[in-house]
């Protein structure tokens, strides 16, 4: 599965940057970005909690290949 | 639980007057002496310093809980405040209700009316030549524009704003006359939030009471009265303290920094990432509390099953191993990683309302009185800082006056 970000509705609340670090970042204008092409074992958990945890839903998944 | 033999044990109280004297250097020595501490005081609590463990815990909240509040000690303007009392996944649930009211593109379409209202307000003391920054102007906007959002009359505000500025201002308050007082005022603004509550029911309008008041979660199931309150109560203090506080920190450091504010004069692109900066040193937040779920590891320190922490956000902002030169206002900073608004799933539902209340503000004032002059002498600094950087009073004039 590859996560993803909807680049026109991140407002940079960074909610999935702090519940998925290690999927997530902010880039350098505070837009959050997928930091891995893949997830990784784990990530899934903490990559859903961010799909809930976002404000602006701007945070999905895409699933099988 | 109290600490093992080799814990460091602290006299830390974000409450005491001795942190408000001298915040820098208590955080300063907090980081570098006391970074995970147990604190002796409010009936003993873990202070956490350090920016890697305060994120670390914010960001694992099914072992940092939020379920007996976000203060230590809890609020004197009470605790089950909704969704801040919440873990994941009720939290979110109330989230999604308010969030669509709070993010930076339901915030801009307010921006015409709050600037006409802070004109309104600024207005008037560029006239009258001298005025006071914390009563005329912090301790008016931001509380003003959320009873306005949530529903409430321009009417009612003044009665508000006398109410929530006496309870907040008084965080660690034992003084029997005045906690008597508070808990008056928390009964009249209880009974205010469940009067519009009603009216709602009855006439939905266009304002957040309608939805909160009808089926807000969908479930078909109306809040309870005492739910109701917990929203609106949350929604009522905190945007109140915290950006009141950061207007006036920024007015009184670009009073002893004239060549700031020129360089934000010149150009108003510049104020955002100044107010970010503003705010991660001078905390409108200082820390946030949880409660401990399971034994954990943090910083070197074992936190046991039902003790609190204290997440000291204002100590975390200045950490040297996060922010080179921390205590240096540096409006070029890069303040994404900042974490003056909290962090994880709890981080300020208000943000984008706060920063473009802040924004708004110091653009008018450098618009209608850019020369002002901060009378710094008389600056009073607040001896509770708890709750966040406070200052009492930012006594200005115009510069000709």
């Amino acid at each position: 599965m590859k996560p993803g970000i909807h680049r026109k509705l991140c407002e940079s609340n960074a909610v999935c940057v702090a519940l998925a670090p290690d999927v997530f970042d902010l880039d350098d204008d505070g837009i959050a970005i997928p930091i891995v092409g893949e997830l990784g074992d784990g990530h899934e958990d903490v990559t859903r909690m961010a799909i809930d945890g976002c404000p602006r839903a701007a945070v999905f998944l895409v699933e099988g290949e | 639980m109290p600490p093992g033999q080799q814990t460091r044990i602290t006299d830390f109280s974000h409450h005491d007057s001795s942190f408000a004297r001298d915040p820098f250097n208590t955080i300063t020595r907090l980081l570098e002496d006391e970074p995970v501490a147990w604190s002796t005081k409010h009936d003993g609590f873990w202070v956490v310093n350090r920016f890697d463990d305060v994120t670390a815990a914010f960001r694992d909240y099914r072992t940092f809980s939020s379920q007996r509040g976000a203060a230590i000690p809890v609020l004197n303007l009470g605790g089950d405040h909704i969704p801040v009392s919440m873990d994941p996944p009720e939290h979110a649930k109330y989230r999604k209700v308010l969030n669509p009211w709070f993010t930076a593109e339901a915030v801009a379409e307010r921006e015409g009316d709050i600037r006409e209202f802070v004109r309104g307000v600024v207005r008037p003391l560029a006239e009258a030549g001298q005025w006071d920054f914390v009563p005329d102007v912090a301790n008016v906007v931001p509380g003003s524009v959320i009873l306005g959002i949530i529903g409430f009359g321009a009417e009612r505000r003044a009665d508000f704003l006398a109410r929530m500025e006496l309870a907040m201002s008084h965080q660690g308050a034992t003084n029997p006359e005045l906690l008597a007082q508070i808990k008056q005022d928390k009964e009249w603004i209880d009974n205010e939030i469940l009067t519009l509550m009603r009216a709602r029911r009855e006439q939905p309008q266009d304002d957040l009471m309608s939805i909160l008041a009808n089926d807000p979660l969908g479930d078909g199931v109306e809040l309870t009265d005492e739910q109701m309150v917990g929203v609106g109560m949350l929604l009522l203090l905190a945007g109140f303290h915290t950006t009141s506080a950061a207007f006036a920190a920024m007015m009184v450091h670009l009073s002893k920094h004239p060549d700031h504010r020129q360089w934000l004069i010149e150009d108003f692109g510049r104020i955002p990432a100044a107010i970010e900066e503003i705010i991660r040193v001078y905390s409108p937040a200082t820390a946030e509390g949880r409660y401990v779920t399971k034994d954990v590891e943090l910083g070197g320190e074992t936190l046991n099953a039902g003790d609190m922490v204290l997440l000291n956000i204002a100590a975390a902002n200045k950490d040297p191993r996060k922010f080179d030169k921390p205590l240096e206002v540096d409006f070029l900073r890069d303040n994404r990683r900042a974490i003056s608004f909290g962090w994880g799933v709890h981080r300020c539902l208000g943000q984008h309302l706060a920063k473009a209340v802040l924004k708004i503000e110091i653009e008018t004032v450098l618009e209608l009185m850019p020369d002002y002059v901060v009378d710094l002498d008389r600056v009073v600094v607040s001896d509770a800082m708890g709750i966040g950087f406070v200052h009492d009073s930012v006594p200005a004039r115009l510069a000709d006056q």
